[in-house]
């Protein structure tokens, strides 16, 4: 008797395991599709800026670039950081406030993302000049970092 | 007194200590959607389906990585209409935020993916982004946004209102169907918004909609072609469903006698728009056209 009390225990046991399995979450098989563009690619040249010595409130000369852009077409995007020590960066330099911008098209960089080119074509370059404006003023003082970051970003149009 | 101060300021590529003439980043894939997600389930990816982001140093130094996960932004990104953003990033994963390739070599990031348990999560087009960017500091450094689209199991049959501004379900159709044969299915519609709405439904194949011409096979699943006539597919253009109401449409395919390609596979995607804006989409799939010959 103990033992078909035991048996029928764990058969209960057992059902109900079963039926607690019936109602959690179904798992289905993933599958994947990747695009058919399945690389995204970009390089830029000349990869440093030295903008060396510059009097407050004046630009320097336009530095080319070049992005190459790998086997699809792709969206390019810029964006630039706030220098190192406390200059900010702005659309019109300032106090503190520096300026970078591009010649074509025509962009004052900021902290978020703009577009530099839409949809370059496969294989494709995008030439751009940059122009460093430094503030009219500084409160800072001489000596200190005041380097920035400047992003280049690729993703499909 | 003019007062001039001179300073020195100088870029240099982040990831290089020294001075190197230019930066690459090339990642892959360029674009994946993962179909079939199950909520409730901890997805490797890599494990399920052996994809896994390949991140290529074509340079001559190492180079370190930050890859996190992010939702779209309405400003600044674009991405395939029809699926909506994340609800929650932290659902999608790698099991490190940050990799180091070696010059001339690939490293490898393994994604995972974990929706909630929840049945309001079936049935969703769901797009997320994986940004793959250096480290930050001074210099030209490089970045590249891989979208990934997330696509949770299609369920016909369910007791809870879908997630999102316009619930759909099941959010798939899979037509079985042979030449001169006529299926219909039905959609159920939810208005989750709290003003009603008019619907329009048209497919993304229709070469009257160009807005996405250059952009239709992105949608597709692997093996599967798009549909070679879209009027194969009847459902209705547009109509009106009230505030937090439910409505049943039908969707209707016949084949006709001649179709190019009869072995092959078909899909079409249904966009459905509402008066204000793209709000989902319901994925069809043709299969044996020639079942049983």
């Amino acid at each position: 008797m103990k033992l078909f009390k035991s048996v029928f225990s764990l058969a209960i046991c057992m059902l109900t395991i079963a039926a607690t399995s019936v109602w959690g979450a179904e798992t289905a098989t993933i599958s994947v599709t990747v695009s058919l563009e399945s690389v995204i690619a970009v390089s830029v040249e000349p990869n440093n800026w030295a903008i060396n010595m510059i009097t407050l409130g004046s630009s320097t000369e336009p530095q080319d670039f070049t992005a190459t852009i790998g086997n699809t077409a792709t969206k390019i995007e810029i964006k630039a950081s706030n220098a190192n020590s406390g200059w900010v960066l702005s659309d019109i330099p300032a106090q503190d406030s520096f300026n970078v911008s591009i010649l074509d098209p025509d962009l004052d960089l900021s902290t978020v993302y703009q577009e530099l080119g839409g949809s370059i074509p496969a294989y494709g370059q995008k030439n751009f000049s940059m122009v460093y404006t430094a503030p009219v003023s500084d409160t800072k003082g001489g000596g200190v970092d005041q380097s920035f970051n400047v992003t280049l970003k690729a993703s499909a149009p | 007194m003019i007062r001039i101060i001179l300073i020195i300021i100088s870029l240099y590529f982040t990831m290089s200590s020294f001075w190197v003439e230019s930066a690459s980043l090339k990642v892959s894939p360029a674009q994946l959607i993962i179909h079939n997600v199950s909520p409730g389930h901890l997805y490797n990816i890599y494990k399920a389906t052996n994809i896994r982001l390949t991140i290529y140093n074509d340079e001559s130094y190492d180079q370190t990585w930050k890859l996190r996960i992010k939702k779209p932004q309405d400003k600044s990104d674009t991405w395939e209409k029809g699926y909506n953003k994340i609800p929650d990033t932290s659902w999608c994963y790698f099991e490190s935020n940050e990799i180091t390739v070696k010059a001339k070599s690939k490293g490898f990031a393994h994604m995972f993916v974990n929706i909630p348990d929840e049945e309001k999560f079936y049935n969703q087009h769901w797009v997320a982004i994986i940004c793959v960017d250096g480290a930050v500091g001074s210099g030209i450094s490089l970045a590249v946004d891989v979208r990934v689209l997330i696509e949770t199991v299609s369920k016909a049959s369910i007791n809870n209102r879908p997630y999102g501004l316009l619930g759909i379900a099941p959010s798939m159709l899979t037509f079985d169907i042979r030449v001169g044969e006529t299926v219909v299915s039905d959609v159920t519609l939810y208005n989750n918004d709290a003003n009603s709405h008019t619907y329009s439904i048209h497919s993304l194949f229709d070469e009257s909609y160009e807005d996405l011409s250059n952009n239709r096979n992105r949608y597709l699943s692997y093996s599967y072609l798009p549909i070679p006539e879209t009027d194969w597919i009847k459902y209705p253009k547009q109509f009106r469903i009230e505030k937090n109401q439910i409505a049943k449409k039908e969707i209707s395919i016949s084949i006709p006698g001649h179709v190019e390609q009869p072995n092959s596979k078909f899909e079409d995607i249904l966009l459905i728009q509402s008066d204000q804006a793209t709000l989902g989409f319901i994925r069809i799939r043709i299969n044996n056209l020639n079942r049983g010959e």
